[in-house]
């Protein structure tokens, strides 16, 4: 309970960071902002609602949809290519159906898991894609500089340990109870928006820089 | 349970290691990319400032030529040419003759010094063994002689020996400034300023000339800019013109000190 208080802490300060300097963001880290606001709704809301009804599957099913999909649009401005072709939209499109079908056929009343994994693939393989990118750009500026960089770093490493994470579940559904499980998860949740904070609070120094 | 431990251990050891090697080829390979880009850049800068040097190099052997011919050859016959007219001036009967063989032999003498001069100017072994501004000294005073211009020499600051090779650079950019105010501006007022700063060194050729319209983008289009602009590039110099129709041009070169 503890460690999901800091977490809930750390996830209010990434939003306060990021609305504070929104103005000055540009398109990408916006939608990073809005993002985080998305999830720390989503977390507000699934510890309310876990408090008063002992169950929250039906806000994370929701916002796990919308999670995706301003992830898919993240990516959809970050990558040239999917911007051509639509791709980070179209595969958008596909996880917003395939979530409802799942919420509302497959898995109703549980853990959604099947969205979370193709979310966590689909995730996965857009980082690797962004880094592609940035690796086959003709641009010379310092990685350390670019926030879509570091963006992309958090991203692979929380949804890296997310696909761990639900792929241990399925083998053995009682990692769940694990004390240490729930410390892992949450310490991976404070490090990596944490980390997203830290990136809108230096986002300015970066882009001086 | 412990088995569980073990599962989720290393299982999200493998993710986390997965991600954190993905992050750390990324960064070095661009790090990689961004050293070859640099190697390449400073490539084609060695390249490009090769390039330039063995132009000038063979502008400067075409000058020293030029410059011998004149002094050896030019300058022998007018010599001799003058002997003879100082014997006509001695020997004539007549005295129209000698006064006319005198206005000769005294044209003849500043036409051979204004030849050493060219002749000195144009040959860099000469330059480089003087003093700048001994040397621009001398120019602005032929210019202004044999031009019948005003033209001017002002130096400040502590006068620093710059080294050889740098000064004849200089002494070229001066040269071509000079030329081009009095060829294409027809200026009449010429001001060299030369201003030793502890960090720089400052130099700027103005005149009263026509002056000329730059390109949009500021670079010199001409051949004679073109190769101040080289030999600027040479000296590691900022080199920068300044003109308009009507309202002289200002040549300026900014040297940073060692």
């Amino acid at each position: 309970m503890a460690i999901l208080i800091v977490y809930l802490i750390v996830l209010s300060a990434a939003k306060i960071c990021g609305l504070l300097y929104f103005r000055q963001m540009d398109f990408h880290t916006k939608i990073l902002v809005v993002y985080i606001v998305e999830v720390w709704l989503c977390e507000t809301l699934a510890f309310i609602a876990g408090i008063l009804y002992h169950n929250n599957l039906l806000i994370y099913h929701i916002f796990s949809v919308l999670q995706f999909l301003l992830i898919c649009f993240y990516f959809h401005h970050c990558i040239r290519m999917f911007q051509r072709y639509y791709i980070a939209i179209a595969v958008g499109i596909t996880g917003l159906i395939f979530g409802v079908i799942n919420g509302v056929y497959l898995q109703p009343n549980q853990v959604n898991s099947n969205y979370l994994l193709f979310q966590c693939i689909a995730v996965i393989t857009m980082t690797l894609i962004s880094f592609y990118e940035l690796l086959a750009g003709d641009d010379d500026d310092d990685l350390t500089k670019q926030p879509q960089f570091w963006a992309s770093c958090f991203l692979l490493i929380f949804w890296s340990f997310t696909f761990a994470y639900w792929l241990i579940q399925i083998i053995d559904p009682s990692v769940r109870k694990l004390f240490w499980t729930g410390v892992l998860v949450n310490g991976v949740n404070i490090a990596c928006y944490g980390g997203f904070g830290l990136l809108f609070l230096t986002f300015r120094k970066r882009k001086l820089a | 349970m412990n088995s569980t431990i073990v599962i989720l251990v290393f299982g999200t050891l493998i993710f986390g290691l997965f991600a954190f090697f993905i992050i750390l080829y990324v960064m070095l390979q661009k790090r990689k990319q961004h050293r070859h880009m640099l190697e390449t850049q400073e490539l084609q800068h060695k390249f490009k400032e090769e390039l330039l040097q063995s132009r000038l190099e063979v502008q400067e052997q075409s000058l020293r030529y030029f410059s011998e011919e004149i002094h050896d050859n030019i300058g022998q016959v007018l010599s001799l040419v003058k002997l003879h007219m100082y014997k006509i001036s001695q020997q004539a009967d007549s005295k129209v003759v000698s006064e006319s063989a005198v206005q000769g032999t005294e044209l003849l003498t500043k036409a051979i010094a204004d030849l050493r001069t060219i002749s000195q100017t144009a040959n860099g072994s000469f330059v480089q063994g003087s003093d700048l501004l001994d040397i621009l000294r001398k120019e602005t005073g032929y210019v202004a002689a044999a031009k019948s211009i005003q033209c001017e020499l002002v130096v400040s600051g502590n006068p620093v020996v710059l080294p050889q090779e740098q000064q004849l650079l200089i002494f070229r950019i001066v040269q071509e400034s000079m030329a081009n105010a009095i060829k294409h501006g027809n200026a009449t007022e010429i001001e060299i300023s030369v201003a030793y700063e502890p960090q720089m060194f400052n130099l700027s050729v103005a005149d009263n000339g026509y002056g000329f319209e730059l390109p949009e983008n500021g670079k010199p289009t001409g051949l004679g800019l073109i190769n101040m602009n080289n030999r600027a590039q040479l000296l590691n110099g900022n080199f920068t013109i300044r003109s308009k129709e009507g309202e002289g041009t200002i040549v300026n070169l900014q040297i940073p000190m060692a």
